[in-house]
C-alpha cells in the first residue's frame, strides 16, 4: 500500500528532496539513496512478498497488532501497517524533524516521534519492533544489533519479535 | 614415451617400447618366448618388432603391433626403421585425430626449436593474432580437446606428426582447418577440427599438454533481472524482471563482470538489482546482486 500521491508535495529540503516522475514521489537523501512511493516496500518488509523468502520465514505462524517502526522515509511501512495489516498501535520513532514537519499526511492510529530509535525508551509494548534506518547491510554491525536487542528486549509483548528487515534478520 | 619422432633411434629402443611400453625403458625384455632378450636367450630384429616374430624362432615373439598410434609400423616388407617414428605402443586412446590451423607469433618454419613461433606468451596476444601458419604446419589432437589433451604437431607432412609439441606453457590459439597455410590440403588421415574449437586458446606445456582450455571471448549467459536500482537491496527481491543482462554463468558470483546487452559492450550502474533462476523474463526475482561502477558483481544473495 503506497502513500496517495495526491498527498506528497515535491520538496527540496536540507536533509532530503522529494521530486515525482511520472507520477511516482520519490524521496532522496542524496548519494543514491532513494525511496519511491510504491506499494512493494510496505509489502516486502513486512512479509507478503512471496518471493522473498528469507523475510516472509520471519513472519511465519505470526501476527501483530501493536508495531514500533525505527525510521520514517515517506512513511510507507506504517501506512502498510494500517492499512493492509489493521495494526491498532503504530508508532514511528524519527529524528530528523524535517522529515517529521514534512510527513504531515499519515493519520491516527499512526503516531511519530522524534526520537533516536537506537535509544528511544518506549512507554508501552509491541508485538513487533522493526528497525529500518540503514541503507547498506555492512552498516548494521553486531554491536548496533546487541544494542537493539538490549534496548528492546523488555518492550515486547509475549513472542514479540524484533526485525531489522535490511538483513533479513529477526534480533534474538 | 613414445619412440621419437625424429632423428636417430636404436631398434633396442624400438623393442622395449613394444615390450615395456617405453623406448627408454631398460628392464630387461621379456618376449613372449625365448626368455629375456637382454641377457637372456632369443633375439630380436626389425622383422621381429614389424610383425611379432612368432614364424621366426628364435626371435621374440613381441606383442602386436598397437595401431591405436596414429604412428605406427605396417607389417609389410620392406620393413623400416622409420615406420617407427612416433609409435606409442600403449596409447589407449582409439578417438578420432583431428587437424587445425592456428594462429602464429612469427614465421613457421618447421618444428624442432620453432615451437614458440607456433605460440604465444599471454592469453591476450594469443587472442590478439591475426596470421595463421603461413606454410603447411597443422596442430593435431584426439578425441574431444580440452585441458589434458596432448597437443602435437606436424610440419610439411600429411600423415603422423612430429610429437607432442613441446609448448613451454606458451598459448596456443585454434583456428579452422581452412586457415591460411595449406593445412586444409594437409588433410590426409585426419579430420577437421570441430567447429567448438576454432578460437580457443590454451596453454601448452612442453609435454604438448594443455592447460587453462577456453575462449578468448568470455561466455555470456542471458540472465533475466529488475534493472531498476534498488536503494536497499533487499527491496530488488520479489520484482518483476523486465530485461536480459549477461553474466559469464548461469549462477551469479562475486567478481563477475555483467552486461547489459549480449555484445559486451555496456555495464550496468553502480547498485542493487534483483533476477530470478530458471526463469524468463517477467518472473519474479528471487535473487539479489549488487554492482560497483565498473559493472562487476560485489555480493550476491538470494532472497
Amino acid at each position: 500500500m503506497k502513500i496517495d500521491e495526491n498527498k506528497i508535495k515535491e520538496h527540496s529540503g536540507v536533509s532530503f528532496s522529494v521530486t515525482k516522475t511520472e507520477g511516482i514521489s520519490k524521496i532522496d537523501f542524496g548519494h543514491g539513496k532513494s525511496i519511491e512511493n510504491v506499494d512493494y516496500y510496505g509489502k516486502v518488509f513486512l512479509g507478503d512478498c512471496d518471493p522473498c523468502k528469507k523475510i516472509k520465514a520471519l513472519y511465519n505462524d505470526f501476527t501483530f497488532n501493536k508495531i514500533l517502526i525505527g525510521g520514517l522515509g515517506l512513511g510507507l511501512l506504517p501506512q502498510y501497517a494500517k492499512s493492509v495489516k489493521n495494526c491498532s498501535v503504530i508508532d514511528v520513532i524519527e529524528n530528523n524533524q524535517e522529515l517529521i514537519d514534512y510527513v504531515d499526511y499519515l493519520e491516527s492510529p499512526i503516531n511519530i516521534i522524534k526520537g533516536d530509535a537506537l535509544s528511544y525508551t518506549p512507554s508501552k509494548k509491541y508485538d513487533l519492533i522493526l528497525i529500518d534506518l540503514w541503507w547498506e547491510e555492512k552498516d548494521v554491525t553486531q554491536e548496533i544489533q546487541d544494542n537493539i536487542k538490549n534496548n528492546y528486549n523488555s518492550y515486547l509483548e509475549d513472542n514479540g519479535k524484533i526485525m531489522i528487515p535490511l538483513l533479513e534478520k529477526e534480533i534474538k | 614415451m613414445a619412440v621419437p619422432s625424429s632423428g636417430s633411434i636404436s631398434l633396442l629402443g624400438i623393442c622395449r617400447e613394444k615390450q615395456n611400453d617405453d623406448y627408454t625403458d631398460t628392464t630387461a625384455i621379456q618376449g613372449g618366448a625365448g626368455g629375456n632378450v637382454v641377457g637372456g636367450n632369443g633375439t630380436i630384429s626389425l622383422e621381429s618388432c614389424a610383425t611379432s616374430g612368432g614364424n621366426h624362432a628364435p626371435q621374440v615373439v613381441m606383442e602386436a603391433t598397437n595401431t591405436n598410434s596414429l604412428l605406427h609400423p605396417n607389417s609389410s616388407t620392406p620393413h623400416g626403421m622409420s615406420e617407427f617414428y612416433g609409435y606409442d605402443h600403449d596409447i589407449t586412446s582409439s578417438g578420432t585425430w583431428y587437424h587445425s590451423s592456428f594462429y602464429r607469433s612469427a614465421g613457421v618454419s618447421g618444428t624442432g626449436g620453432n615451437a614458440n613461433n607456433w605460440t604465444h606468451t599471454s592469453k591476450a596476444n594469443a587472442c590478439a593474432a591475426s596470421n595463421g601458419p603461413g606454410t603447411c604446419a597443422q596442430i593435431l589432437y584426439q578425441g574431444t580437446l580440452g585441458n589434458g589433451s596432448v597437443i602435437y604437431w606436424a610440419f610439411n607432412a600429411c600423415s603422423g606428426h612430429d610429437g607432442p609439441m613441446p609448448g613451454a606453457n606458451r598459448w596456443l590459439r585454434i583456428d579452422s582447418v581452412a586457415n591460411a597455410g595449406g593445412t586444409s590440403g594437409c588433410g590426409g588421415q585426419y579430420s577437421g577440427t570441430t567447429a567448438s574449437t576454432i578460437d580457443k586458446v590454451m596453454q601448452v606445456n612442453n609435454s604438448g599438454v594443455v592447460s587453462n582450455y577456453q575462449s578468448c571471448t568470455p561466455a555470456r549467459v542471458a540472465i533475466p533481472v529488475y534493472s531498476t536500482h534498488s536503494g536497499k537491496a533487499v527491496l530488488a527481491c520479489g520484482q518483476p524482471t523486465d530485461t536480459n543482462w549477461y553474466f559469464p554463468s548461469v549462477s551469479i558470483s562475486v567478481n563477475d563482470q555483467v552486461y547489459t546487452a549480449a555484445t559486451g559492450t555496456s555495464t550496468p550502474s553502480a547498485g542493487n538489482y534483483g533476477n530470478c533462476v530458471i526463469c524468463s523474463v517477467g518472473d519474479d526475482t528471487t535473487a539479489r546482486f549488487t554492482v560497483n561502477n565498473s559493472g562487476v558483481v560485489t555480493s550476491v544473495n538470494s532472497c
